[in-house]
């Protein structure tokens, strides 16, 4: 993709961000300014669009470089056949990672054939990995990554973090590797596992459930009932209590694209209400705009209010272009970890390849 | 004088003639090469403020790479997977051209192939055959529950033995092939004549073949070497470096630093580790065969 974008032959008109490529690719000059172009967009300057996903769009300079599509938030799913086979309650609210942890071990016991928890572990799944399970991890022990715009290579949360991770696969909690390493994990667990009570708890997104829909890749017409989603806990059960990592998608215009205005206008047509409406259910994802978040046809999706709920409190990731770089090294920590070598080794990786990406002065320890 | 001219028409003609070819090699080897090295000396970027601003930066790169950790493992898994797959294939190769020597035409014909086979298949349709041989639920899995053994994960739990299995599978007929011929080579009467001054098969094989074929060995060696080093695909579909970093060898990495991590600056300056390697090693070789 960033081949194409360097060349006026292969640029296309539109392209979809990930928001986390984004400052990286604005950084390299990469895409158009649309500040321009925003002036005369009624419903973005109205407030129509959640200012925070307004916010992961705009770059350093202030000025906006792509329009956000979609957003999600990451709980704990978990299937209520299973739990009310092992004797647990189907309304489950962890408090803190023990108690995650308990329940798993509940589980292990009275169903040795579940898989108690899954989230993506291996650099295979990469973003998901990054996000869905070391971010959801370390920002609840009340870690960033980042610490006045330096990237922390060395900390007791990052550890604490490991080894929640190392516990799950030691104590035999998690798939075999040979699922989980795998760049279909998400899939496998999302339509496989968890549907088919394989699984009794998975770390992933809100659009997890897109699978589920009539329209679906495994439709599951009961999983509105059979299926529930808890709030990540923070480590300990401080406040806030529970903790959601949340992303997105957004349309971005080539700086190279031949087409600008009338890549801008098909922007907006397809961010215009009813189209946007079609567009999000189909997606199952999170929307953008507050005035579709209030639309009937969208709200009374299942699980739509819980996972629209977690984004008041949510954390994006750094908004800084190495995240790009760095995120590659917390997918290779991780599945380190998964695989066998001791967190503190995987840290201390950690360490060196950070360090030896953003530079010496862009990192500290804590 | 007629004469000297003719040779100066006809050295004209041997220059106009190579120029093709010497043309091609320039654009489509020396230049990439060159350019390879020079990158390596830039802050080179797929993405980020560096690929805007293209930078010589000297050593940099370099002096980052000597501080890397993940480099220092990369060599080693690189040397790791080169010894086990030169002295898995070559012995292999050796032991089953022996076996198949002074036997007759049909049972040539028959089981050569059938090693062949191996190694004319592509770098992907090895992985893929290897992967499913070795998965969790793969046929040596299956065959280890008929035998009632414990099922193992083999790409899990001994990577970077399966990895080499797999590519000694792959390159173990081309030793093969080598050997079979040096093999017929040796002369018989030499050999007869050990045999008649009271040489057992063992000293046959040390003070009489093995001499007989030892530059074989050393060519084989080197040109294995330098196949060996430049293997992605097979590992790259197996195991794709992992788990973590067990099978992270320097291609893998390269190609990590420069598409994944979208620093292709760096990712050239590691492929540099490579050509070291490669050189040094086929300096080595050559130098044995000479010294013969």
């Amino acid at each position: 993709m960033a081949l194409a974008l360097q060349s006026a032959d292969t640029a296309p008109d539109i392209v979809c961000e990930d928001t986390f490529q984004l400052p990286s690719d604005v950084a390299a000059g990469y895409l158009t300014n649309l500040s321009g172009y925003l002036k005369d967009y009624k419903e973005w300057n109205d407030g129509t669009f959640y200012g925070a996903l307004v916010d992961g769009v705009t770059y350093e300079d202030g000025s906006v470089y792509g329009i956000p599509y979609s957003t999600d938030t990451r709980g704990l799913w978990y299937n209520k056949d299973v739990f009310t086979a092992a004797g647990l309650d189907t309304n489950w609210q962890p408090k803190t990672w023990q108690d995650v942890l308990d329940t798993c071990k509940i589980i292990k016991e009275k169903c040795p054939d579940v898989v108690p928890f899954w989230c993506n572990s291996g650099v295979a799944t990469g973003e998901g990995t990054s996000m869905q399970t070391y971010e959801m991890l370390l920002y609840g022990t009340g870690e960033q990554l980042l610490d006045n715009n330096k990237w922390i290579v060395k900390s007791d949360n990052i550890l604490k973090s490991l080894n929640f991770i190392n516990t799950i696969y030691k104590d035999g909690y998690g798939p075999s590797l040979s699922k989980v390493l795998n760049g279909e994990a998400g899939n496998i667990a999302s339509r496989e596992y968890l549907p088919k009570g394989k699984l009794a708890i998975s770390l992933d997104g809100y659009w997890m459930t897109g699978n589920y829909k009539e329209t679906g890749a495994a439709p599951w017409p009961e999983y509105k009932d059979r299926l529930g989603i808890a709030a990540m806990p923070t480590s300990e059960g401080q406040a806030p209590g529970s903790i959601t990592m949340s992303g997105g998608w957004a349309l971005s215009i080539p700086n190279l694209s031949d087409q600008k205005d009338a890549a801008m206008d098909f922007i907006k047509h397809c961010m215009s209400y009813d189209v946007y409406l079609d567009t999000i259910i189909a997606q199952g994802n999170i929307a953008t705009r507050t005035d579709i978040a209030k639309d009937a046809s969208y709200s009374s999706q299942p699980f739509m209010e819980t996972c629209t709920g977690f984004l008041s409190g949510a954390f994006y990731r750094p908004r800084n272009s190495q995240y790009t770089t760095v995120t590659t090294h917390i997918q290779t920590m991780v599945e380190s970890v998964v695989s066998g070598t001791s967190p503190e080794d995987a840290m201390a990786q950690y360490k060196s390849d950070v360090t030896n990406s953003v530079g010496a002065e862009n990192v500290t320890e804590k | 004088m007629k004469k000297k001219q003719g040779g100066l028409l006809e050295e004209a003609k041997k220059s106009v003639l190579l120029m093709p070819s010497v043309l091609l090699l320039l654009v489509f080897f020396v230049v990439p090469i060159l350019l390879t090295v020079y990158y390596s000396f830039t802050n080179l970027a797929l993405s980020g403020e560096n690929a805007r601003q293209l930078k010589f930066i000297g050593l940099s790169n370099y002096f980052t790479m000597f501080k890397d950790r993940t480099v220092r493992i990369s060599i080693r898994n690189t040397l790791v997977f080169l010894l086990g797959s030169l002295v898995g294939q070559q012995v292999l190769g050796f032991i089953i051209a022996l076996n198949m020597r002074n036997k007759n035409r049909v049972f040539r014909g028959i089981v050569g192939p059938i090693f062949l086979a191996g190694w004319i298949m592509p770098e992907v349709v090895v992985a893929l055959c290897c992967s499913t041989f070795f998965g969790d639920s793969g046929t040596l899995n299956q065959i280890f529950s008929f035998l009632h053994l414990p099922q193992v994960e083999f790409l899990f739990a001994v990577p970077m033995l399966t990895v080499i299995l797999a590519n000694v599978w792959h390159g173990t007929a081309f030793s093969m092939m080598n050997f079979q011929s040096a093999l017929d080579g040796v002369p018989v009467d030499i050999e007869e004549a050990a045999r008649v001054d009271g040489a057992g098969p063992f000293q046959t094989m040390i003070r009489i073949i093995l001499p007989c074929i030892k530059n074989t060995i050393a060519t084989n060696t080197m040109l294995n070497t330098l196949s060996t080093l430049g293997v992605f695909g097979l590992i790259y579909m197996m195991t794709g470096g992992g788990p973590g970093t067990k099978t992270l060898t320097l291609p893998i990495f390269m190609y990590r630093q420069a598409f994944i991590s979208q620093q292709l600056g760096y990712g050239t300056a590691i492929s540099m580790i490579l050509l070291v390697i490669g050189i040094v090693l086929s300096v080595f070789y050559t130098r044995i065969i000479r010294n013969d």
